[in-house]
């Protein structure tokens, strides 16, 4: 191995006026190697890359660029140097094919032909094929990830940052990626992988830096350290685990959906199609899939954010809600966490406070029209303890929370009403692991009082950590639903595809179920 | 700082020092912006070949150098406080209504009918009727507009302008045909205006020998509700919700058509007011236009805009906006008089005024925005943008 890191930084600092983001950070990554940074939120990976990445300058500290010191200005810069980023978010028109979004990337205007065919080439090589002349808005997730990475590839970086890229992928695909990023190691690009998914981190990195308050607080070699080692060292303690002790109750029926189909609102969205499942009293179910799917066109119809036209199509305890608006709905014991913090869950330019009294209104703290804020405050402490939520104060804007802890905030809002039954998307989203299991606790002990639980989900992990049943959602179908403890991975991950019986992809040549024939 | 720490005691510390630094600044910036507009003001009256320190001696004296021209100056900030507090309320409900000058004409014609229909109601009857009245017809007015906002996508400025110049013309088809004083008709001089309305229905003097009458109080005490209407009632937290995030209102089953008109139709109640209490508090005790656009209203509608934008479109710090545009309007008249200065040079400057306290949102903006606790939603991400 070479003995010059690509890339090493040296006392990198980073001071915020409230918060010191990155105190004295060391790290070295040396060519050909896969390097995890491992941190919590709030840990200071973010500000970190973007310190690699020139987005932001760093108060002290070197970075020495294959042994050199340099300043990197911007991204552009960055870019120049040979340093590539895959973000967690994608920014792709997608009205656009991909090689012009591609091409709009590139800080030289490229003839698109000739991008065009290194495409086709690049992404063969690598094993990721993608046609280069197909629109974005066609593409599912999976493959506009394929797009990011692509967009990296063909600047041939030395240096690639990973951000959380798994979260949107199969389990059949993060077999796939991580092939190309071992290929990738194996020509010499050093990889910056950016998780918290310890599995993974096991599995694929060689060496971790694991952050924790803005400090380095151990080096490690993933392979040779157990998840439990890891996550000590992230969090600083042992991580907390989930009790599944759970009472035998054999519940009423809560949430029915009968053969419901919508044309999606969204030109690019996607289309329901005769989806039919329940959620019972005493269980959570899971809903698995890729984003994109289908979910968030479900997920309004559930909440009442979308009426649908026949009442009878959605039931809440026997009664027929598809005509009711949210706050009937919440009314008879609906709680829901949108996927989108700010904006939905949450009204930006309001408090935490406020933000509460936005859904938990009816637990007290309206009186004769008036607001009862010492009500709201009491609430809002309670759930920013009971979650681990930091933040300021609770009269603090809602926006001066970092995204995981919006999260947490919104999620145990939500949780906190005691709802009959919560619906929830994506509960530990962008949440450090030690919240996530709080998170996840709380929805256990829902279901063990009673409640019924839906939770839509990307993690396959999580979904069979604390799920009763699953149901795969695949381009607007809903399949039949599994028991976790008769079904695996695979399986799902297949389904997920859309290879379920009466799904878009079955390959068996019957025709799809009756609605409401579930296999269970 | 401690990663799983909920609540971080120390922070709030120092919270409460940046917010009153925040808040001072917040203070001095509309300050200096309106300092700023005198100085050009200054300028201007030099060229017109007078004295700005004496000029402005004299605007300042009339309207607030004695009690008397304070009254004045109080009077004039009636209708100018009510319009604000009403754009202060659309706004944080994110409606712009330009349409004050409508609704205060509808609220006075209701007023007005109200009070040809009951003359011998007593006072403590018909004052407080006719002030609802005039709340119903400016809050009607208002919630057309909303209305056609929330069920039909039609832009609120478009419709309220739209409304004014249908109120004017009703106004004006009333005060000179139905409603026209039967003495004008006699004398043939047919202005047009009503006759002097029940006596049982005009504003009380507060202090004797002064104009200043009760409408100074209920445009303080709208001020009052309106701010408490806001932050303190759960139909204020619909409509600031509503105004902040459509889409999160709709989320927690808030109606947002439903608030945006609701919004309309209060800040209409508002102008409404403004517009019986020019009836019932003006000397003459009639209602009475000249034909133009803002005959009755002398364009406080529109001025009234001005000074909730000067008051950063909250309804309590609209008081002492409303007192220091009212006070201009005093102002001008006395230095008209002194220094033989053209009164467009208050309008001029009361131009100025708005220009600088509309630019110096950006500097308020810029140096009050708090610092983030944590390093912000994810930053990298957003940074992809770049990317």
């Amino acid at each position: 191995m070479n003995t010059t890191p690509r890339l090493e930084l040296q006392g990198m600092t980073k001071i915020y006026p409230s918060v010191i983001a990155n105190d004295s950070i060391d790290l070295r990554i040396y060519p050909g190697e896969i390097h995890a940074v491992l941190g919590e939120n709030g840990a200071g990976k973010s500000t970190l890359m973007k310190a690699i990445y020139g987005v932001v300058k760093p108060d002290r500290g070197r970075i020495l660029w294959n042994g050199k010191p340099v300043v990197i200005q911007n991204p552009a810069h960055a870019r120049k140097l040979g340093i590539g980023m895959v973000f967690q978010h994608f920014s792709l028109f997608e009205t656009l094919t991909v090689t012009e979004n591609i091409a709009l990337a590139m800080d030289d205007s490229p003839r698109l032909e000739p991008l065009a065919e290194r495409i086709r080439t690049v992404s063969a090589d690598y094993g990721l094929p993608l046609d280069p002349e197909r629109l974005v808005h066609s593409l599912s997730v999976g493959l506009r990830q394929r797009v990011e990475i692509l967009r990296c590839l063909l600047q041939e970086p030395k240096l690639l940052i990973m951000d959380e890229p798994t979260s949107v992928l199969t389990p059949q695909a993060v077999r796939t990626m991580f092939d190309t990023l071992r290929r990738l190691a194996a020509e010499g690009c050093s990889i910056l992988y950016i998780s918290h998914k310890l599995d993974e981190i096991m599995e694929l990195c060689h060496n971790a830096t694991i952050i924790r308050g803005g400090r380095v607080t151990g080096y490690a070699k993933p392979a040779e350290e157990s998840a439990a080692g890891l996550a000590r060292m992230m969090i600083g303690k042992e991580l907390p685990v989930c009790s599944q002790k759970r009472p035998q109750i054999s519940g009423k029926t809560s949430l029915t959906v009968n053969n419901l189909s919508t044309k999606s609102a969204d030109p690019f969205g996607t289309d329901l199609r005769e989806i039919s499942f329940s959620v019972s009293e005493g269980e959570i179910v899971g809903m698995a899939g890729i984003s994109g799917n289908g979910q968030q066109e479900l997920l309004y119809c559930l909440s009442g954010e979308r009426l649908v036209d026949d009442e009878n199509v959605i039931t809440m305890y026997d009664v027929p809600v598809g005509r009711l608006n949210p706050d009937q709905r919440r009314n008879l014991g609906l709680g829901f966490v949108p996927e989108e913090r700010l904006g939905r869950g949450a009204v930006p330019g309001m408090s935490l406070t406020e933000n509460t009294i936005l859904t938990a209104h009816r637990h007290g703290m309206v009186k004769n029209g008036l607001l009862r804020f010492r009500r709201a405050a009491e609430f809002t402490r309670r759930c920013i303890t009971g979650f681990s939520v930091k933040c300021g104060s609770i009269e603090d804007p809602i926006t001066s929370l970092s995204g995981g802890n919006m999260q947490k905030y919104i999620t145990g809002r939500e949780i906190l009403q005691q709802p009959k039954l919560l619906i929830v998307s994506q509960p530990t989203w962008g949440v450090d692991i030690g919240a996530a299991n709080v998170i996840r606790q709380a929805m256990i002990d829902l279901r063990n009082n009673g409640s019924a639980v839906l939770v839509v989900s990307e993690e396959l992990d999580e979904l069979f950590e604390i799920c009763d049943r699953l149901i795969v959602i695949a381009q607007g179908r809903v399949s039949p639903s599994l028991q976790v403890r008769e079904t695996n991975k695979e399986e799902v991950g297949l389904w997920m595809s859309g290879m379920f019986p009466g799904g878009p992809k079955e390959k068996t040549a019957h025709s799809p179920q009756e609605p409401g024939s579930h296999v269970c | 700082m401690g990663l799983l720490q909920a609540h971080c005691p120390g922070a709030a510390g120092t919270n409460v020092k940046t917010n009153n630094i925040q808040l001072i600044i917040r203070l001095l910036i509309p300050l200096g912006a309106v300092l700023l507009a005198l100085l050009i003001g200054a300028v201007m009256l030099l060229s017109l070949g007078a004295d700005p320190v004496s000029g402005y001696a004299t605007m300042f004296r009339a309207a607030f150098g004695s009690l008397d021209g304070f009254s004045e100056t109080a009077i004039k900030s009636i209708p100018l406080l009510l319009i604000g507090v009403g754009i202060c309320i659309a706004f944080r409900a994110n409606v712009i209504n330009i349409g004050g000058e409508g609704q205060m004409v509808v609220g006075a014609l209701l007023a007005t009918i109200i009070a040809l229909a009951f003359p011998a109601l007593p006072s403590l009857v018909l004052i407080p009727m006719v002030l609802l009245a005039g709340a119903v017809g400016g809050a009607f007015w208002g919630a057309i507009a909303g209305a056609l906002k929330a069920w039909f996508n039609v832009s609120e400025i478009l419709s309220t302008i739209m409304l004014n110049i249908v109120a004017v013309q009703v106004m004006n088809f009333l005060l000179r045909g139905p409603l026209i004083d039967p003495a004008e008709v006699a004398r043939g001089t047919a202005i047009p205006q009503t006759m002097r309305l029940s006596s049982n229905a005009d504003l009380p003097i507060l202090i004797e020998g002064m104009r200043m009458h009760l409408g100074v109080v209920i445009a303080l005490g709208m001020a009052v509700g309106a701010y408490f209407l806001l932050w303190r009632t759960s139909m204020g937290f619909r409509l600031r919700a509503v105004g902040y995030n459509p889409d999160a209102s709709r989320y927690a089953g808030i109606s947002v058509p439903k608030n945006v008109t609701a919004a309309l139709a209060f800040s209409g109640a508002m102008a409404g007011i403004a517009g019986a209490i020019l009836v019932f508090g003006s000397e003459s005790h009639r209602m009475v236009t000249d034909g133009s656009s803002t005959g009755f209203t002398g364009s406080a509608g529109f001025n009234g805009i001005v000074v909730a934008l000067l008051a950063g479109l909250h309804p309590l710090w609209s008081i002492p906006s409303a007192l220091l545009f009212g006070g201009m309007l005093v102002g001008a008249n006395a230095l008209q008089r002194a220094a033989q200065v053209p009164s467009a040079l208050i309008i001029a400057l009361n131009g100025l005024i708005v220009v600088f306290v509309v630019s110096s949102e950006y500097f308020k903006q810029r140096m009050g925005s708090a610092p983030r606790v944590d390093d912000g939603p994810d930053p990298i991400e957003e940074g992809g943008n770049n990317g």
